[in-house]
């Protein structure tokens, strides 16, 4: 069952298109990765799920119904967005107790969350004196206060060092073990590949892809690497023969999708001469750095 | 609603700017008491009297208005400044609510650091005057009134301040907003531009009326509707042309 829906969602900025006819759906339970360039409308696509900014058009949903008509907001969904949102002269307890007011939510759950995320002995602490680290801490805490069944995360990485990168995916796996859903945005793949069962890719405003992780993976090719005085004659023997293949720099050939021994065969029946050869596989961080790239979206 | 304001009264007891605005309008009060009784009869002022207390006690009623309004306008455009709107809007995606919170809590407010300051006024310039030999009483009416009319006016200077604040959503436009309109637009422009009967009708005029009736004034009642109804004016437009666009 979907539990956020994206239907054609479009934002505009005068004229610039942020958003553009984006549809995605988020399933109950899973944890999917949002993912793109800088730039490439995610902060916009959440801020609009999250019903701070107003679609110009199209529509998105959580639970089957705008953030704007759910009774009890952060009892349903969690939201981390910008690191520094916080008044600098409060506490962190004394912000969390602020928003469970306003939400309604029992005082007692400040000091609950604040251990989840390990900031119990910084509670009393004014957030000004805080490290991007323990805000990016403190603004998860805020989003588990009302312990909703629905996490929405934008970059809740950035500012975390490797501990913190690595504390977040044990929490974010602890989340979903929990049977929670959990869309969590990053530009960097291999920040959340690790944790998420899923991927939405968007580039320029527009879904690039969504599918499982496994399916991006199997999109991973191998390709053989040849150094050659010949590349330029190299190149289209190789193109003739269905191989795809380009020259990467003016004694290098890449062949994608294909074999080193199919390359050598190749080049010896042309009389090339061959100095290095080697097979190569390309990984997750360059598919998505294809299909996100200048000649990406087309899939 | 009720939960709203609690939560807009959190927010403005967590920080400190509320306590020292406090502070220093209570030290401010006790500061012109203790001028105003000093200096009388002094070089050729007259000498105090028991009709006195009234204007003693209400003396900070301007700098208590300022002071409420400052709250009003930080109150809501800090929230932009620090970006802490964006997770009260997620508390409380009704915008509306939202703003409708702050109008009575910082009405609240401003009448909270009007009471604290007259009670440390009052409780200043009434012994001393007794102890001068002067008989007076806060039940006298004019004392009632004095104190009355600050309260009120520091409580609807709160809301107006909110409703400056939902329309000029940066807090420091906002602040060289009024007091660029009470110096200049109302203080200068309209002396110059000579429209007797005009001036009465003004957002500090009205609340001026307050605490200062007679004197071209409106009456209490009239200036306190009229000021109120400029905060509420303020809101309603500042919400749905200001606090309605994208948070981004």
């Amino acid at each position: 069952m979907a539990v956020i829906t994206v239907e054609e969602l479009t934002k505009r900025f005068g004229d610039l298109v942020a958003v553009d006819g984006l549809s995605f759906e988020v399933d109950q339970g899973t944890v999917v990765g949002f993912l793109g360039p800088n730039g490439a409308g995610k902060t916009t696509t959440l801020r609009m799920l999250l019903g701070l900014v107003t679609p110009t058009a199209g529509t998105a949903r959580i639970q089957g119904r705008p953030y704007r008509e759910l009774a009890a907001p952060l009892r349903h969904v969690g939201a981390v967005l910008e690191a520094s949102s916080f008044h600098p002269g409060r506490t962190a307890r004394n912000h969390l107790r602020v928003v469970a007011i306003a939400a309604g939510l029992p005082r007692a759950r400040a000091d609950d969350v604040l251990a989840q995320v390990g900031l119990d002995q910084a509670a009393d602490r004014r957030v000004g004196g805080f490290s991007l680290g323990m805000r990016q801490r403190l603004a998860l805490a805020t989003a588990m206060l009302g312990d909703p069944e629905v996490l929405v995360l934008d970059e809740p990485a950035n500012g975390l060092d490797p501990e913190g990168i690595h504390w977040l995916r044990g929490l974010l796996r602890h989340l979903a073990d929990q049977g929670r859903t959990v869309l969590v945005s990053s530009h960097v793949l291999a920040e959340v590949a690790q944790t998420v069962d899923q991927v939405v890719i968007i580039a320029h405003g527009r879904l690039v892809t969504q599918s499982t992780l496994a399916a991006l993976d199997a999109r991973t090719e191998q390709s053989v690497r040849v150094r050659t005085p010949q590349a330029e004659a190299l190149r289209p023997l190789l193109t003739a023969q269905g191989i795809h293949a380009n020259l990467a720099a003016h004694d290098q050939v890449v062949a994608v999708g294909t074999t080193t021994e199919a390359v050598g065969q190749a080049a010896a029946a042309a009389g090339i001469v061959i100095y290095e050869m080697g097979a190569e596989r390309s990984n997750l961080e360059e598919v998505f750095l294809e299909l996100t790239g200048p000649q990406g979206g087309t899939s | 609603m009720t939960r709203l304001v609690r939560a807009e009264l959190a927010k403005l007891r967590t920080v400190r700017l509320f306590y020292g605005v406090a502070a220093a309008m209570a030290a401010f009060g006790v500061l012109t008491v203790v001028a105003n009784v000093t200096s009388a009869g002094q070089q050729g002022s007259p000498p105090l009297s028991a009709d006195d207390l009234p204007a003693l006690v209400g003396a900070p009623a301007t700098m208590l208005s300022g002071a409420a309004l400052l709250l009003g306008i930080l109150g809501i455009a800090g929230e932009f400044r620090h970006h802490t709107i964006t997770q009260t809007l997620l508390a409380t995606p009704d915008r509306g609510r939202v703003v409708a919170a702050k109008l009575v809590a910082y009405a609240l407010a401003g009448i909270a650091v009007a009471a604290l300051t007259l009670a440390v006024t009052t409780s200043v310039a009434l012994p001393w005057m007794n102890a001068k030999g002067l008989s007076v009483s806060v039940l006298d009416g004019e004392v009632g009134h004095a104190l009355a009319g600050t309260l009120l006016v520091a409580g609807l200077c709160g809301l107006v301040g909110v409703g400056v604040g939902a329309l000029v959503r940066n807090q420091v436009a906002a602040l060289v907003g009024v007091l660029v309109w009470v110096v200049v637009v109302e203080g200068l422009v309209l002396s110059l531009l000579n429209v007797p009967g005009l001036g009465k009708w003004l957002p500090s005029a009205a609340a001026a009326a307050l605490t200062n009736p007679g004197g071209g004034h409106l009456s209490r009642l009239a200036g306190g509707l009229l000021f109120a109804a400029y905060g509420l004016a303020f809101s309603v437009v500042g919400t749905r042309f200001v606090i309605r666009r994208d948070i981004t």
